[in-house]
């Protein structure tokens, strides 16, 4: 029940769902892929089966967002059984991570090392039942209804046509088959329909979006955005967010933001839903139109083909509790299971006529994938904020976020890399004083210290492109299977010199920012964060005109299989340096119109 | 690590030797939080020898002073005694028992008894000795002060008194709109606007309350 009294809608047990049918659209995965395509495709008036492998969450019992610390029994931490991988494990152990941990039964992945992990740590996959193999690589999973919309970090970006248009720019790569023209309209539309919070700031490479009320900015982000705007051209904007401030007439899921600052606190986890999640924003509504079907508990681990059409059928899945195998028919298929899960599945569905894994006969799926680098990251103090009366600083979700300002023209030119990078940051007082694990000392000194200092904090950090390259690939391992006897994804990825030489580029950058700020830098981190820790893996099944070099139609349809579809970040050509799940959503909205157009026509 | 992080040797002098002086002043409520540790009793893992001196080093840590209680008032080493006996990481939990037994360790080799048996100025001595090295740990007492310091602070700013006594901490709570930090009666700087920036002229109206 929510805490505001918000509707909610329970999904059928998974058995009772009706397989015999053979639906218009299979959906496989319900993250911001799935879900929107379940909108997309149901207010065409299309049936469509949603598949996903994982429970639907009692999101308001589990997530709690408004608990304090004290009432619950490990102020917010896991249990012992649990064990969450951390950057140091990362780095030197090498997949599969859970192999060396036998003492304890559930392992997760490093999302879960913020505050509040308790509440939301079963959200994730237990690494002992999923592994994977390879190269080091922080592969983040989540397998219930919404999948890692239940926990994302909100900040909302569109792309521009110096992402699309990267190749032309500088030369490196190819560029994508669409434009800004092509993409705008789907983010209008997905601004509207699940709303936005931000400030217009007019930046040709980095287009605004159709804003509901922003956040404010703390006073030195207030302070940050004129000096850095007069001396450096700068642009500090509060953290455009997928929240709604002002709420949405068109959903009763959702309620509005009201500061409560949880999403900030929790590992994600909005209990009135104001942070968009896929199951309120977009699978319940669909839910309503009485288009939609949804199968919780299914793993899929293949996609079904007619020998006589060279069609895709459906898919082969495996209940994730009974175990039992199962077939789901549908005229379309769509995978929306997460970048690499979508691709894992194209290669696991191998057969005699897809000898390289289904839709691969240009031999790209598993390459380029790409993501963003982290772990450049600046802390400091406002002085001027030391000891300042008290206010509620962190009733919002997000802080700050500067836009890229490299390799933008001649002048912002990068020295020795290309592409670009975003700084995200915050300041002001939070519920935990972070600097107390940090300032020296004890005793009253020590204390005070941590009081006068609670609100006088900030920090700052980078995310940047990393780019696509063919050799940075998945495949299948050839022995390792999971839990579920499917073989799993092996890693052969690394960052490249542009991304080590970007990531000192992001030091002196954030170093500069707090000089001219007048700030006073406590502490430098220069590394990046083990491959994949952004969460935000793309690629492996880009999108091109040409199915030569590409795995998908610029409406991301399979070159090879017409009524194949893979509508996550899979069909990515470059990752920009954007969080992407507001451009997922947009494309996937784009793609599901023309699915459904195609599908009326009879071209599927 | 820059010099506003770390106290100095004089700082920590000056603030020990006015801890007495501010104790006087304590009110009756902070006084009552300071109170004497209650008879030892063994921890659900920590023996009740062990946990006493926890308690007190939490204590010395984070102690009660006139805006709150310390890290005794908050039960900081009850709650870290609750996550050894439940922990399943037996090196873990063993070497709690051996940073304790460093204490007691450095206290014989300072003053020639046990920590709990030594005077409150010779607390604050062995204080400053098992701290000197925070920020580069060299020997095992280093090691043990940073973890003990680590975990009490942990479990104190998460602690009730330590949230909304010592910090007033204000968010947790529905309002109806973050209209971002009080800086009034003038901004902290003079490019800065009151109240935060971005308000749009006209707020648009909101559509939906719970």
């Amino acid at each position: 029940m929510s805490p505001i009294g918000l509707p909610t809608v329970k999904l059928p047990e998974p058995a009772t769902v009706d397989l015999t049918k053979v639906y218009d659209v299979l959906v496989v995965g319900s993250g911001a892929a799935g879900g929107m395509a379940a909108h997309a495709l149901t207010s065409h008036g299309l049936d469509v089966l949603l598949l996903e492998a994982g429970r639907q969450v009692d999101f308001e019992a589990e997530v709690n967002s408004m608990e304090w610390p004290y009432h619950h029994p490990r102020r917010g931490k896991l249990p012992p059984d649990t064990y969450v991988l951390n950057e140091m494990d990362y780095k030197r152990l090498k997949p599969p991570y859970a192999q060396t941990l036998g003492r304890y039964t559930n392992v997760v992945s490093w999302q879960q090392l913020g505050e509040g992990p308790d509440y939301t740590k079963q959200f994730f996959v237990n690494e002992k039942e999923h592994p994977y193999t390879g190269t080091n690589f922080s592969w983040v999973r989540s397998r219930v209804l919404g999948g890692k919309t239940n926990v994302w970090g909100r900040l909302s970006l569109r792309l521009s046509d110096y992402d699309f248009k990267a190749a032309s720019r500088d030369g490196y790569g190819v560029d994508w088959p669409i434009s800004y023209a092509d993409v705008a309209p789907y983010y209008d539309k997905v601004d509207r329909y699940l709303g936005i919070s931000g400030v217009t700031e007019n930046l040709p490479w980095l287009p605004d979006s159709i804003y509901q009320r922003p956040m404010r900015l703390n006073p030195a982000e207030v302070h940050m955005r004129g000096v850095l705007g007069d001396k450096k051209g700068w642009v500090v904007t509060p953290f455009r967010l997928g929240v709604t401030t002002e709420g949405l007439a068109h959903n009763k899921y959702r309620s509005r933001c009201f500061g409560r600052g949880a999403c900030f606190r929790r590992v994600g986890g909005c209990d009135i839903h104001a942070a968009f999640d896929s199951p309120t924003g977009l699978i319940y509504p669909a839910w309503d139109t009485g288009h939609l079907t949804v199968r919780t508990n299914a793993t899929v681990h293949q996609v079904l083909m007619d020998a006589n059409t060279g069609k895709a059928s459906g898919v082969a899945f495996i209940d994730t509790a009974t175990k039992k195998s199962y077939d789901a028919k549908a005229k379309v298929v769509v995978l929306a299971a997460s970048t690499l899960e979508s691709t894992r599945l194209l290669l696991l569905s191998k057969s005699r006529q897809h000898p390289n894994g289904l839709a691969n006969s240009s031999g790209h799926l598993g390459r380029n994938l790409c993501e963003h680098v982290l772990g450049p990251r600046v802390h400091g103090i406002d002085k001027d904020r030391i000891g300042a009366k008290r206010s509620n600083e962190d009733g919002r979700p997000g802080g700050f976020y500067i836009p890229r300002f490299r390799n933008l023209d001649e002048k912002s030119k990068g020295k020795d890399f290309i592409r670009g990078y975003g700084l995200e940051g915050s300041s002001g007082q939070e519920m935990f004083p972070e600097d107390a694990l940090k300032l020296a000392g004890y005793g009253q000194a020590y204390k005070k210290k941590v009081r006068d200092h609670a609100g006088a904090f900030l920090y700052m950090y980078g995310l940047g492109e990393v780019l696509p390259r063919y050799e940075n690939r998945v495949d299948l391992d050839p022995r390792v299977k999971d839990a579920f006897g499917i073989p799993v994804l092996r890693f052969n990825y690394q960052y490249g010199d542009n991304e080590k030489k970007m990531c000192a580029d992001m030091v002196t950058s954030m170093q500069e920012a707090f000089a001219t700020s007048g700030f006073e830098i406590t502490r430098v981190d220069r590394d990046p964060l083990t491959e994949g820790s952004s969460v935000h893996e793309l690629g492996t099944a880009r999108m091109g005109n040409d199915p030569k070099t590409s795995v998908l139609n610029p409406f991301l349809q399979s070159h090879d299989v017409k009524n194949l579809f893979v509508v996550d970040g899979a069909g990515f050509v470059s990752a920009a340096c954007q969080n992407p799940t507001w451009t997922i959503m947009a494309l996937c909205w784009r793609s599901c119109d023309y699915l459904a157009g195609e599908l009326k026509r009879g071209e599927l | 690590m820059s010099s506003e992080d770390a106290i100095t040797r004089r700082q920590a002098l000056a603030v020990t030797a006015g801890a007495a002086a501010a104790a006087a002043t304590l009110p009756e409520a902070a006084l009552a939080q300071v109170a004497k540790p209650v008879a030892p009793a063994a921890g659900k893992f920590l023996s009740a020898h062990e946990l006493a001196i926890l308690d007190e080093v939490a204590e010395l840590i984070i102690p009660a002073d006139p805006q709150s209680g310390g890290a005794r008032a908050a039960k900081c080493a009850e709650y870290i005694d609750a996550r050894l006996a439940e922990s399943i990481d037996p090196l873990w939990r063993q070497s709690w028992k051996d940073d304790l037994a460093e204490i007691d360790a450095v206290a014989s080799e300072m003053f020639g008894k046990p920590f709990l048996n030594v005077s409150p100025a010779e607390r604050q001595k062995l204080m400053e000795r098992i701290s000197r090295n925070e920020k580069s740990p060299k020997e095992n007492i280093d090691h043990s002060f940073v973890t003990i310091k680590w975990w009490v602070a942990e479990a104190y700013y998460t602690s009730k008194i330590g949230i909304h006594d010592e910090l007033q901490y204000q968010g947790n709570v529905y309002i109806d709109e973050f209209i971002g930090t009080d800086i009034s009666p003038k901004p902290a700087r003079a490019s800065d606007k009151v109240g935060g920036d971005h308000r749009p002229a006209d707020p648009p109206a909101v559509e939906s309350k719970p």
